[in-house]
């Protein structure tokens, strides 16, 4: 079976990892995972994902941040959802200032994520792409 | 305010009275002190003109027709604490003066009064709010430092919680199968794992705070640390033995004597130890030594390890912090063992070091001073 999408999760734990990779296979979606921003960077450029699922504090506390901000900058826009279990709200955070704004992700969720909320939020950031001849 | 060349950055002052040949001399002087220098004839112009120019300092006379001095200085107060008022006063209005400096003004300057008596206190009043703006600008970056800090705790606390947490509700979504079936089976113990990893982290969480409040550490009596390491080398050789790791112990004869607690001094040595098994090699070693010289107990925990990147020298002190790689996969932890260490140290009045080679090994030294039992008369004469 093709798989619908390619998703390039970017998470320090292994656990989550797991759990979330088993969900998006069984819903029919390829799944590359990295421990970290700099291995999720390389990977993003080796598997050129459809979507790349974001936590924020790995090594650093800001990580997903920076790597959200490398993402956007690049030359291959691909969309971002932000994983974290950071309880601030996004609106408040990424209009903070400039900088954040740029690093603003498609979608935010807390974790752990509500499972039928996220495969939802998975779709509408998926269609909302514009199509990108493979 | 007065840079190096004696210029003063431009500073703006306020000046409300309503006699023209006050304001004019408030004025003279104030330009000549460098400041920007704004007039108003009374009350309700002097707020006006406050609230649109931030001014550092006013200076309002008293007794004003409209509204009275009294009140400008109860407003001023009001719209920001900060700025300085000085309040001009005849000698026949001490008394409403005092009432001034209640409702915020900080200080009054009687007529007649000679430019030097001015310059005084305007300079008095802006060094006060330098230092109170200093204050409280380091009162705010504490704040945000405490708040940054709680944010990273709780984030530091939940990860396990979250982990098991969407373990068990993929586990629901997850259609049924022999997929699942296994899924299940290897799950359920990574949520065993889990839920452990928060136990110990809500432990060692709470023994970081007992620490820090010093109820761990403030009973201060005579404990030899011979016995006390070698009775903790015996007691982790099964651990050290199922690692494959040897150990050795070599502790003064005569012993060695510290003041404080021997709970606290035993979890110290204990959590060093502890590492020097866990982020050791198969057949690896670990030496304890320990000496007194210079009222000083030096105790080394060497082992031939995997050695801690010199980026994280410093870290591996701060809370949560876990050396990423083999070392961190192959082991569980709560990377809150060695601010344990350190603070258990501190508050006994020690210091940990730090010496490691990657791939080589790591050598943790705790330097802790001496106890010397005071002399009796009976044992003074022995003292070599
Ligand atoms: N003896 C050692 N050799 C190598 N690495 C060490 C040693 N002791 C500590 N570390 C590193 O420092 C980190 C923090 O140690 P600690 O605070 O005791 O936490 P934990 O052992 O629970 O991870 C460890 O995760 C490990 O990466
Ligand atoms: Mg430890």
């Amino acid at each position: 079976m093709a798989v619908a999408a390619t998703v390039l999760l970017i998470d320090d734990d292994e656990d989550f990892c797991a759990s979330i990779r088993s969900l998006l296979e069984a819903e029919g979606y390829g799944v590359v995972t990295a421990a970290s921003g700099k291995e999720g960077l390389r990977k993003l450029a080796e598997v050129h994902p459809d979507v790349v699922l974001l936590d924020v504090m790995m090594e650093s506390t800001t990580e997903g941040y920076a790597v959200s901000g490398a993402i956007k900058v690049g030359a291959v826009p691909v969309p971002v959802i932000m994983i974290s279990s950071v309880e601030y709200g996004p609106a408040e955070l990424f209009a903070r200032s400039e900088e954040m704004e740029m690093i603003r992700p498609d979608a935010y969720l807390t974790k752990p994520v509500d499972v039928a909320k996220f495969l939802d939020t998975l779709k509408v950031v998926l269609a909302r792409r514009a199509p990108v001849p493979k | 305010m007065i840079s190096e060349d004696g210029v003063r950055d431009q500073e703006t002052v306020v000046v409300i009275d309503d006699d023209y040949a006050m304001r004019l001399s408030c004025h003279q002087i104030l330009a000549k002190m460098g400041f920007r220098v704004e007039e108003f004839e009374d009350g309700a112009r002097g707020l006006e003109g406050v609230s649109r120019l931030k001014p550092s300092l006013v200076v309002v006379d008293l007794k004003m027709p409209g509204i009275g001095g009294l009140e400008v200085v109860a407003r001023i107060h009001k719209l920001d604490p900060e700025i300085i008022t000085v309040v001009i006063t005849g000698f026949a209005t001490i008394g409403t003066a005092v009432d001034a400096m209640k409702s915020g003004a900080y200080d009054f300057v009687p007529k007649p009064f000679s430019p030097d008596e001015l310059r005084v206190i305007v300079n008095r009043g802006l060094e006060r709010r330098r230092l109170r703006l200093d204050s409280k600008r380091h009162e705010q970056e504490r704040e945000l430092m405490r708040r940054r800090f709680v944010t990273f705790v709780s984030h530091q606390l939940r990860t396990p919680l979250v982990a098991v947490h969407q373990y068990l509700d993929v586990l629901k979504h997850l259609p049924e199968g022999p997929d699942a079936v296994e899924k299940r089976a290897e799950w359920m113990e990574r949520c065993l794992v889990r839920t452990d990893e928060m136990q110990q982290l809500i432990k060692d969480w709470l023994t970081l705070a007992e620490v820090e409040g010093g109820a761990l550490t403030r009973e201060r009596v005579a404990v030899d640390a011979a016995p006390l390491l070698s009775g903790l080398v015996d007691r982790l050789s099964t651990m050290a033995a199922e690692a494959g790791v040897t150990m050795t112990c070599q502790v003064p004869e005569d012993g060695l004597p510290l003041l404080g607690d021997a709970a606290a001094l035993s979890m110290l040595f204990e959590n060093l130890l502890v590492n020097a098994i866990k982020y050791n090699r198969a057949e690896g070693r670990v030496a304890v030594t320990a000496e007194g010289r210079d009222g000083e107990a030096v105790v080394s925990v060497a082992d031939t390890g995997i050695g801690i990147p010199e980026e994280y020298r410093d870290a591996v002190f701060d809370e949560f912090v876990r050396v990423k790689g083999e070392g961190a996969k192959k082991t569980t932890g709560t990377g809150l063992g060695l601010p344990i260490c350190k603070r258990i140290a501190g508050e006994l009045g020690g210091v940990i070091e730090l010496e490691s080679h990657v791939g080589v090994g790591t050598t943790f030294r705790v330097r802790l001073p001496l106890h010397r039992p005071v002399q009796t008369a009976a044992t003074a004469g022995g003292d070599a």
